[in-house]
């Protein structure tokens, strides 16, 4: 193996990493904000590629403007969903709240698969923009275009809430919530309201990254369950509380994943992420960039 | 300025609170006190709407809030400093203060709140930038309180304001009560440490297994013979100190 395929490895692991950090934002937010385990979000993801699948192969509008609309659209259908399904367990303990939201959210990926399925076909699709292919070398390594802008996409999506959390009363509110919600009503903030907007935006992060993903890959009607858990490791990895530490787990984990290749081989990838699951459970159970409470 | 009338507050099956009334009229300190596990924290929680009674009325300035969300009541003017002080540890003297302002009508005043909060405790200026859950006890307690009246509320409920805390601060804290109240605001407070409660208050209640026992004015509950058996260490002079 040369140093060139080595490091291209590494890059292209980097590349994929950002949209697994992507991913895991959303569910880290619904999660650490609601105690709600949104098993779901991979199928939300996989709206939001297909969503701009759409656009683009009925509109011919390019994929990285049709996060302007897929975006407030994926807000929009985690405002319903939420309304409609996971709204009334938030007021139980937190114990039948997981229960029962694993169950709901469970099922609500089944129907979104056979939905999907029914609309778009099992087969996988992707979208051939003009510059799909086009691939720019620095120093020896690929760059394929469309991951590099993905990348470019991630980190600014990732910034945006990492302000929006930071700087903003609605942000501050959420993120109280998170850590205390009996407190935050003693502060004056409407945690239902907070729960919702919690759930809406982590809604539409799964939809741009399942546009980023469709982009730079391709989506099937399949793939839910697979960012999911991805989501899921990341989250682990990393710990709550800290949107940048998040992004940065999801960035870990594709470089874990494709330096896995490389050394190990390409069956094992999606162990490698599981492995590093039980890893940090053990040893730092509270997630690389997490506060232990 | 605040009414309740027969409130029954249930924990699942179990029941709390039976018929508890109680009044606290616009600038007075009134104490609850009684032993642990009275009712005098549900009291509380149901006052600011953490729980909600099965039966019986709310009123805040003549106005039914029994069925309000809690964070209503903090826009009504009501904010409760909660037993074990539940503040937002990882987050900053500042936020925590911060987040204390967030209800609409407090958003626009907070420069000056701040200023006030700063003024009553001075340190907090000094540390505004620490992690919040890293104070010492008597400095969390400070930062309770002062993100409760970045509200501006006009009626305090304090649970436990003294519990943990060492001595010389405890004192601080009363004063500080007593200064808050000076300027206006209404407390209602829970407190383990009754004679000092006592003092500081112009009325008491006594609460004992969920029920409001006894309620009148302070000095004669100081007086009162099963009050000094009971909370205040049988046979010490009323004059003693707490």
């Amino acid at each position: 193996m040369t140093l060139d395929a080595f490091v291209q490895s590494l890059v292209f692991g980097v590349l994929v990493g950002a949209l697994y950090g992507l991913a895991a934002a959303g569910l880290s937010l619904v999660f650490g904000v609601m105690k709600v385990l949104n098993v779901a979000h991979g199928e939300l993801l996989m709206l939001g590629g297909y969503g701009s699948f759409w656009l683009f192969s009925l509109y011919g509008i390019d994929p990285f403007v049709s996060l302007l609309i897929v975006g407030p659209v994926l807000f929009v259908i985690g405002v319903a969903l939420h309304l409609g399904l996971f709204s009334r367990l938030m007021r139980f303990d937190e114990e039948t709240k997981i229960n029962n939201s694993l169950l709901i959210a469970f099922g609500l990926a089944l129907v979104l698969q056979n939905l999907a399925i029914r609309a778009w076909s099992a087969d996988e699709r992707g979208i051939n923009a003009a510059y799909a292919g086009a691939v720019t070398r620095l120093l020896a390594v690929n760059l394929p275009i469309t991951r590099v802008l993905s990348l470019a996409v991630a980190l600014l999506v990732i910034l945006g809430l990492h302000l929006f959390l930071t700087r903003t009363y609605l942000g501050k509110g959420i993120r109280a919530t998170a850590e205390d919600w009996q407190a935050a009503t003693l502060v004056g903030i409407d945690i239902r309201r907070t729960y919702l907007v919690a759930f809406a935006l982590g809604t539409a992060l799964a939809g741009v990254a399942g546009t980023l993903v469709t982009v730079g890959y391709a989506v099937s009607p399949g793939i839910g369950l697979e960012w999911t858990l991805r989501a899921l490791v990341v989250v682990v990895l990393a710990g709550l509380g800290s949107v940048f530490g998040t992004f940065l787990g999801g960035v870990l984990l594709g470089v874990a994943e494709a330096a896995s290749v490389l050394f190990i081989g390409g069956a094992y990838r999606e162990v490698v992420g599981l492995v590093l699951f039980v890893l940090v459970l053990l040893v730092r159970p509270q997630g690389l960039f997490g506060r232990s409470r | 300025m605040l009414e309740c009338s027969d409130l029954d507050v249930y924990y699942g099956d179990l029941q709390a609170l039976w018929g508890v009334s109680l009044a606290v009229q616009r600038g007075e300190i009134v104490a609850l006190i009684g032993p642990n596990g009275a009712g005098k924290t549900t009291i509380m929680r149901t006052l600011a709407g953490l729980l909600f009674p099965a039966r019986g009325t709310i009123a805040l300035d003549g106005r039914r809030v029994e069925r309000e969300a809690g964070y209503r009541r903090v826009e009504l003017g009501l904010a409760l400093v909660p037993e074990g002080r539940r503040l937002f540890g990882t987050m900053t003297v500042l936020e925590n203060l911060e987040l204390g302002a967030y209800p609409a009508r407090a958003r626009g005043e907070r420069r000056a709140a701040l200023d006030w909060v700063y003024g009553i405790f001075p340190i907090l200026r000094e540390r505004r930038g620490q992690v919040a859950g890293t104070l010492s006890g008597g400095q969390q307690q400070m930062v309770a309180i002062g993100r409760a009246l970045m509200s501006r509320p006009r009626l305090l409920l304090l649970d436990e304001p003294s519990l943990g805390l060492a001595p010389v601060i405890v004192e601080q804290i009363f004063d500080v009560i007593r200064q808050i109240n000076g300027e206006g605001v209404t407390v209602l407070l829970v407190e383990q440490n009754a004679r000092a409660a006592l003092r500081l208050a112009s009325r008491g209640y006594v609460i004992e297994n969920g029920r409001v026992v006894q309620h009148d004015r302070a000095d004669a509950l100081l007086h009162d013979e099963h009050v000094r058996t009971a909370y205040l260490g049988a046979g010490a002079p009323a004059g003693g100190r707490p």
